[in-house]
């Protein structure tokens, strides 16, 4: 049985896997909303990448045409399909937003006024949220509508994404310190996407019927957006530590300390060594069972550096909360995307090129 | 003597058939020129790219280790200075330039290695004596079956190239 179809029979139990996770997190959220509620956002933010991931493959297939995703589509589509499942998703989080950000409650923690004012309140947060997912959703089932080129429709949510991609990141992942800024985040941001993606596609299908002997492929693009991951978050890095100003330190010294530590070290090593280095050589780039391996390693490693990214804000119990997070927005969207969404498009969408 | 023969075929089908057919019938010391790259023929012809892969890692890793020594011993030993209270042995300052140093010597000696491998750069080769073999880099497609190959019988050999319908077959020469 392959990997989608274990999916597509186990939609329902997945769903209601996710569904239970929700609750206990509900649950947990009485007493702790803001602990509760950052588990949800790392689940959030991981799974919600998986799916931009797709969507900019989509993006820039639609942009450049060719065969290279013709394997790929049926998986990556019903991801980007699902994309509307996501502004649901994201709702308690506007909820209960000032529980998770600190300058819903205390606009102060915010050095200048000015920066307040014009973006960083309650009500602009909502709505560029709003108006990134409902963009992404609408852009995304155009995309996901045909496989033939359309540059029409792929420069136009290209540039969206690149937009909505800072945007998001910088609200709901680096303004839960808001005294960390670093320009570079948005775009580090959206390659991990981009991997997150690639080995989505990887663990369900690295070589669908009617593909075969393409796997390598599919390695060389995850190899590629491995390495600009790594790059782009190292230079992040490296910037912040020749830069060596207090708020800047401040934020990595909080992610430097244990456990948060050891979170990034084993996501550096399966999302950015692993693939990397394994992938050398050619017989393990054609074979999809190395692939599928590979892929889930790095989608370990891309979530563990989500929840290093989120969670510090929160202590370590944040774990936990991102743990249940990750199986409750998983199990949900999994089960849609797996199930109903991927039944729909199998029949409805012609793969092409 | 001559150093094999020489098939010319109209096209790259033509040319992977009869690679095929002259696997399958046991012939190992062959070769075979196209205008653009033909993976089956490479698999064929058990081509492997392999060594220069070894060749371009290790160049890498020792660009790398030199690079990264120079930059600690120049900033730890020889002429150490204090930048803003910043470590002397700067690893993250270091990684940049390390980095762009193993992939210079990696793609230098893939480079170096392929020239070597197919030892070149070489002004002359026997194949050019076959006539029209200029355009096998245009639009024509060649097999070539040496005469150290223990199956080489000069007729015999003519007989099984014009069997796989070739547009001609020609001698090429020993120098």
């Amino acid at each position: 049985m392959s990997a989608p179809d274990w999916l597509r029979a186990h939609a329902g139990r997945l769903f209601l896997a996710g569904m239970a996770a929700a609750l206990l997190l509900l649950l947990w959220g009485l007493a702790a909303p803001g602990l509760a509620l950052t588990g949800w956002l790392a689940g959030l933010v991981f799974w919600l990448g998986i799916a931009l991931g797709a969507y900019a493959l989509l993006a820039v297939h639609a942009l450049t045409g060719g065969l290279w995703l013709a394997p790929l589509f049926p998986v990556l589509a019903p991801a980007v399909a699902t994309l509307p499942v996501f502004a649901l998703l994201a709702l308690p989080l506007l909820l209960g937003a000032a529980a998770v950000w600190p300058w819903v409650s205390d606009p102060s923690v915010v050095r200048h006024a000015s920066v307040v004012h014009w973006y960083l309140n309650l009500p602009g947060f909502a709505l560029r949220g709003t108006v990134a997912l409902a963009g992404w959703s609408v852009f995304g089932l155009l995309l996901v509508g045909g496989g033939a080129r359309r540059p029409a429709v792929g420069a136009p949510a290209l540039i969206f994404h690149a937009v909505a991609v800072t945007m998001i990141g910088v609200d709901w992942v680096l303004s839960l310190e808001p005294h960390f800024r670093s320009t570079v985040f948005g775009a580090a941001l959206g390659l991990s996407q981009l991997l997150a993606a690639l080995a989505w596609a990887a663990v369900l299908e690295p070589e669908p019927q009617g593909f075969r002997g393409k796997a390598g492929d599919l390695a060389r693009l995850m190899m590629a957006a491995a390495l600009g991951a790594i790059y782009l978050g190292f230079a992040q890095f490296l910037v912040a530590w020749y830069g060596n100003l207090p708020d800047k330190a401040a934020w990595f010294l909080k992610r430097e300390a244990l456990p948060w530590i050891l979170l990034e070290g084993v996501s550096v090593a399966l999302s950015a060594v692993l693939p990397i280095a394994a992938l050398l050589p050619t017989v393990v780039r054609r074979s999809p069972r190395a692939l599928a391996w590979i892929g889930g390693g790095v989608l370990v490693g891309v979530l563990l550096h989500t929840a290093w990214l989120v969670g510090p804000s929160f202590g370590p119990w944040a774990l936990l909360s991102a743990a249940l997070g990750t199986v409750a927005i998983g199990g949900i969207w999994t089960g849609l995307a797996g199930g109903p969404f991927a039944a729909r498009l199998a029949h409805e969408v012609p793969h092409g090129a | 003597m001559s150093a094999g023969l020489m098939a010319e075929f109209q096209e790259a089908e033509a040319l992977l058939r009869a690679l095929r057919a002259a696997r399958a019938a046991g012939w190992r010391r062959m070769d075979a020129y196209a205008p653009y790259p033909l993976p089956e023929a490479a698999e064929l012809l058990d081509a492997h790219g392999g060594p220069v892969a070894w060749i371009a890692i290790g160049a890498g890793l020792c660009g790398a280790a030199l690079s990264y020594g120079t930059q600690y011993w120049l900033s730890v030993h020889d002429y150490p200075i204090n930048v803003g209270g910043r470590p002397l042995h700067a690893w993250p300052a270091f990684l940049p330039a390390t980095t762009i140093v193993a992939i210079l010597w990696a793609a230098a000696a893939a480079l170096l290695g392929m020239l070597a491998l197919n030892r070149l750069p070489r002004l002359h080769h026997p194949v050019f004596a076959v006539p029209g073999f200029g355009r096998a880099s245009e639009d024509r497609f060649f097999l070539f079956l040496s005469s150290r190959d223990p199956r080489f019988r000069p007729e015999a050999t003519a007989r099984f190239l014009h069997g796989l319908s070739p547009l001609r077959v020609s001698e090429v020469p020993e120098k």
